[in-house]
């Protein structure tokens, strides 16, 4: 962890001195404020992820399942995407798009080492990714460096060590707010979808994906990857902060928002990979959204 | 637990200073998202993929050769003539062609749809047919005969169409690869990107590296990809033949010494891949192409391999006969006198005389060529941000002319992945999404194909009398179950 800290300062001091090369990359870095004065960051789990951070790009390391995740999830918010901004469009023109988020402004909260950032960056979007997390902020800004097309501008993207509320002071706002595997490690999270809902602008969309609070949920995703498989690292996840769809719901209607979609997402063990899954499957209602799922909103 | 990107970091935080203070002076490197290296008829028809669809429209994309492909582009099309090296295209690789918009751009007067194969065995004497889309209107036949040349130009105009339209892709022609340098090999280079060293000073830079350049593929070599696979002694010997009518059958005989195929072209036109073992391929080669012929029908029609063999014992090291004996005369006696029962020999006739072939009366002077068959295969089909397509992925034996197919193939899929890569805003050189995904959709189908096609030349080679029975009943069978052959059509194992 230490080293890790040491890491990320050595390479980012010596980024900072040539802020000549691409400052939209480094700008913000330095200002930061104290990330505890924000009710709904979990300094525990923070921290959590920071020992973890150097992993971020290991496709088979703790963070394996956001790998094999990350093109399941990017489908379904291009998906929920078209429904929004291109209604008229066929699906197979649609498909054939490869910037449909072209000129919007993204943010991605809980970054991470930037997974998420960097996909929706490629698509064209403006994208803002923040985290509390000091050295995920530096993995993700020393990834994106790896690749000529963020240097370069080609695409848009940008890292900040921030937070969700914030960004809310800034008064900054968004088309398109994702936030996944977040709001199950956060302290309080009415106030973080408050903030989600402040950060989306009028006709925004909001994207989230968590952990069903089920049997399902408890089993699939906390006792098979942390305590049989090994794959994920014990204490990842703590059930009792686990949300239901319902939940979310609720406090998102109270704050001008309408859930608009809520889609499972399935593990398919032999390919590795991920399958979208409808909520209804067959005659049982909701059984595809008893583990993993994505939540789409619309502000309205 | 140290991991890949750990150590590429490391590398980063010590070469990211001077790549910053190289990084102006350093303008002879061009960046490119997909740099493909070798313009062949795959790496061509790769390139017209990416080129024309939408998906690909903000994609960087060049095109790297050491030949000179004007020279294809110039090319002229001779009307009283075939070129000796064509490709039989499956359906399926025809539908993909058409697609990307190749298939307009290629002389359809000088392509041979077909549907009916004819297949003998000159030991097993069965006769086995495929007839499995009789009356197809042109566009849905289960196989065309186009000559490469033909296809290449097709796929280098569907290349300045594009470009036409709005410039997409970067061609760099008559230019050789000097080196390629990954990682830690050059100083400058912080991430995994190849650095593609040309011989004209400059420099690319490339997200992704497909190697098209055959089976010597330079970007293999430097990928440090291993190839394993055989020679088998044999030689390919490649002619443009003249019918005395109109034909639209392929046919194929599998002799002892190796299969003999005749795949037809318009107007009467065929061309021919006769396999050999080498020392009857140095018999041969020497013969006058009035000889040739001659012993191209004999070979077609003689129903007992001694007799062939005597036949090959007439010639002499200089390609003339001893005795001056007229191989014509030789084999229609021994065609006329064979005990052995056979269903299509000359004297009962071909059981059925629509399955006979045509008699050959010509070779187009100087269209015959010989060369080395080959097996190879590469341990795999990518490295970090490589991945390599057709031959210089594999080669086979062109028993079943299938090798620019697998190489085909090799494009559509290699072209389905990245388009989804892009779709989904996944780097397009990641190893885990991209690369590992091509190897193994392809190497396992073509490892398996590889071997069918390596077993079937065994299986037909063999003189073992278990073996032709059972080939011969094999054969007869399979002519019982149109379905099977169907299949076979489809999948152009013939």
């Amino acid at each position: 962890m230490i080293k890790n800290t040491t890491f990320s300062k050595i390479f980012l001091s010596n980024t900072k001195n040539k802020t000549c090369y691409q400052p939209a990359l480094l700008r913000s870095f330095s200002d930061q404020k104290d990330p505890k004065s924000y009710s709904s960051i979990n300094h525990e789990e923070v921290l959590k992820f920071s020992e973890n951070s150097q992993s971020w790009w290991d496709p088979k390391g703790p963070f394996m399942p956001l790998h094999s995740m990350n093109p399941s999830r990017v489908e379904y918010i291009r998906n929920i995407w078209k429904n929004l901004k291109y209604k008229t469009l066929s699906d197979q023109d649609y498909n054939k798009n490869p910037a449909p988020f072209s000129g919007s402004k993204i943010v991605d909260v809980g970054c991470g080492g930037g997974l998420l950032s960097e996909s929706l960056s490629r698509l064209g979007g403006q994208v803002l990714g923040v985290d509390a997390s000091p050295e995920n902020i530096g993995i993700a800004r020393a990834h994106m460096l790896l690749d000529p097309s963020f240097v370069d501008g080609v695409f848009s993207l940008d890292y900040i060590e921030s937070t969700a509320e914030k960004l809310v002071e800034e008064k900054k706002t968004f088309d398109l707010v994702t936030s996944v595997e977040v709001i199950e490690h956060v302290e309080n999270y009415h106030e973080f979808l408050k903030s989600l809902a402040d950060l989306t602008s009028p006709g925004g969309l909001l994207v989230m994906s968590t952990i069903n609070r089920t049997i399902l949920g408890r089993l699939l995703c906390v006792a098979i990857p942390e305590y049989l498989l090994n794959v994920v690292p014990r204490g990842t996840h703590d059930y009792e902060k686990f949300v239901k769809p319902e939940e979310i719901s609720r406090v998102l209607e109270q704050v001008g928002l309408k859930v608009v979609d809520v889609t499972g997402i399935w593990y398919k063990p032999i390919s590795n990979t991920w399958k979208l899954q409808h909520r209804n499957v067959g005659p049982f209602s909701d059984a595809g959204i008893q583990s993993n799922y994505l939540i789409s909103a619309v502000k309205l | 637990m140290i991991s890949r990107f750990q150590i590429s970091l490391f590398r980063a935080r010590n070469t990211f200073s001077r790549q910053l203070a190289s990084y102006s002076s350093t303008t002879n490197i061009k960046n490119y998202d997909i740099t493909v290296v070798g313009g062949g008829i795959a790496g061509s028809s790769l390139v017209c993929a990416l080129g024309s669809s939408a998906l690909f429209r903000n994609t960087k994309i060049a095109l790297v050769d050491s030949g000179s492909l004007t020279k294809i582009s110039n090319w002229d099309p001779p009307t009283d003539s075939f070129s000796n090296r064509t490709v039989q295209i499956t359906s399926a690789n025809q539908s993909f062609l058409s697609d990307i918009g190749v298939w307009d751009n290629v002389y359809k007067e000088r392509v041979q749809p077909y549907s009916k194969v004819v297949l003998t065995d000159m030991l097993g004497g069965e006769i086995l047919h495929f007839n499995t889309n009789p009356g197809a209107e042109f566009g849905k036949f289960p196989a065309y005969l186009v000559e490469n040349v033909n296809l290449h130009q097709g796929c280098l105009k569907t290349i300045s169409e594009i470009n036409k339209k709005e410039k997409r892709i970067d061609i760099v022609e008559g230019i050789k690869v000097d080196s390629i340098k990954q990682g830690s090999q050059e100083a400058d280079n912080f991430s995994d990107y190849p650095i593609i060293n040309l011989s004209d000073g400059t420099a690319i830079k490339t997200r992704l590296l497909i190697g098209s350049d055959g089976m010597n593929s330079i970007v293999k070599k430097f990928a440090n990809i291993d190839t394993y696979g055989h020679d088998y002694n044999q030689f390919g010997s490649v002619a443009n033949l003249c019918f005395d009518r109109v034909n639209e059958t392929a046919y194929q005989r599998f002799l002892p010494t190796g299969p003999i195929v005749i795949l037809p072209l318009p107007n009467g036109f065929a061309n021919l891949v006769w396999s050999m073992d080498t020392d009857v391929y140095n018999k041969t080669k020497n013969l006058s192409d009035e000889n040739f012929v001659k012993l191209v029908n004999a070979a077609l029609r003689l129903t007992s391999f001694s007799d062939f063999e005597y036949l090959l014992s007439l010639i002499l090291p200089d390609g003339s006969l001893k005795n001056n004996i007229d191989i014509l005369e030789e084999s229609e006696w021994r065609i006329r006198n064979s005990t052995e029962s056979s269903g299509f020999n000359e004297s009962k006739g071909y059981s059925n005389p629509e399955l006979s072939p045509p008699k050959i009366i010509q070779i187009t002077k100087g269209s015959r060529q010989g060369f080395p068959l080959k097996l190879r295969n590469s341990d795999k089909y990518y490295s970090d941000r490589i991945a390599l397509v057709g031959d210089a992925a594999h080669t086979m034996h062109p028993l079943a002319g299938q090798g620019l197919n697998a190489g085909l193939t090799d494009v559509i899929t290699l072209v389905e992945i990245l388009g989804n890569a892009v779709r989904l805003g996944i780097d397009i050189g990641s190893t885990e999404n991209v690369l590992a995904e091509y190897n193994n959709k392809r190497y396992l189908s073509n490892t398996a194909f590889q071997g069918g096609v390596d077993k079937l030349w065994h299986i037909f080679r063999s003189k073992n009398p278990i073996i032709t029975t059972a080939r011969g009943f094999g054969m007869k069978t399979l002519n019982q179950f149109p379905i099977i052959k169907e299949f076979m059509v489809k999948n152009a194992m013939f």
